[in-house]
């Protein structure tokens, strides 16, 4: 149980919502993405997914640069170190959790 | 959250999702099709024509591999996609090594020449084996072909190379073809 509150604690409050995590789970296997790809692998909205990804980058998960490819403007994402850690933080304390939940479980042994 | 909560089961499913569609259509057609053909020209060679084909492939090789990178990087990046440049290294120390391995196996050991070809073979397979282990799976399938052809050029007499390298280019040519149906709209 203490452990459990003790991975409670380390689970981060931004990345609680599934599209945030989601777009800092698949950044963190890429080197950069585009909003585009975000948008496509996410099925978001651009207003939504915009507007998840200016709270990681008001609150320093991410890394935005804007450029043009063939005259359209494009706009790339990468996780910040912050993002990097913050991210692999909330992962270790969902795994404790489950792992926690899993052993509790009547006949886990 | 537990674990079994319906919303956070539903959420994990939402990002394994995505994930999986980050993953698809990455492929480039085109390369495959390079391939496909300096095989269907490289391998008959060496019935064709063996003194030929040691000079084909020096040009062959580093010419498909710029190619492949080029094109490869270039298309991820109208994707939406710039990979790590761990992963980029890691995959090309793969054929790199490849290519060390071969050569030092044809400068430093003594071999006839119908020993050489299996040899060089099972290099190959077994770097299509580890390319397929680390980075992309459907090369698993090639390093059975390979491997198989290893075989078949040690059992088999003439035109084993031929044959060997239209069941290669084949192969190369059907994934060109699964790749130009999994591509995104985007890309036409």
């Amino acid at each position: 149980m203490n452990s459990t509150r003790s991975s409670l604690s380390q689970l981060d409050d931004l990345l609680q919502h599934r599209v945030r995590l989601g777009v800092c789970v698949l950044l963190g296997g890429e080197s950069q993405l585009s909003f585009a790809r975000l948008k496509d692998a996410l099925q978001e909205t651009d207003g939504n997914l915009g507007s998840h990804l200016a709270k990681l980058e008001q609150a320093g998960y991410l890394v935005v640069r804007k450029e043009f490819q063939e005259r359209r403007p494009v706009t790339w994402y990468r996780l910040s170190g912050t993002g990097s850690a913050r991210l692999h933080r909330h992962l270790a304390a969902l795994d404790a959790i489950i792992h926690a939940a899993r052993s509790a479980r009547p006949g886990s042994g | 959250m537990p674990p079994s909560d319906p919303d956070a089961l539903e959420d994990l499913a939402y990002i394994r999702r995505a994930v999986e569609r980050n993953r698809t259509g990455d492929g480039d057609p085109a390369s495959w099709i390079l391939w496909s053909v300096l095989v269907l020209v490289g391998f008959p060679l060496a019935d064709l024509a063996p003194h030929s084909a040691g000079l084909y492939w020096l040009i062959a090789i580093p010419v498909g591999i710029a190619v492949t990178l080029w094109r490869g990087a270039r298309l991820m990046r109208g994707r939406g996609k710039l990979l790590r440049r761990d992963l980029l290294v890691q995959g090309l120390l793969h054929w790199v090594g490849m290519l060390a391995a071969v050569a030092m196996l044809l400068s430093m050991v003594s071999m006839t020449p119908v020993s050489r070809g299996p040899a060089v073979m099972i290099i190959v397979a077994l770097t299509y084996f580890l390319y397929g282990l680390h980075v992309s799976r459907r090369f698993l399938a090639f390093a059975a072909i390979v491997c198989a052809g290893a075989y078949g050029l040690h059992v088999l007499g003439a035109w084993a190379w031929t044959i060997l390298g239209v069941v290669l280019a084949s192969g190369f040519l059907l994934t060109a073809v699964l790749e130009i149906r999994r591509r995104p709209a985007s890309d036409a």
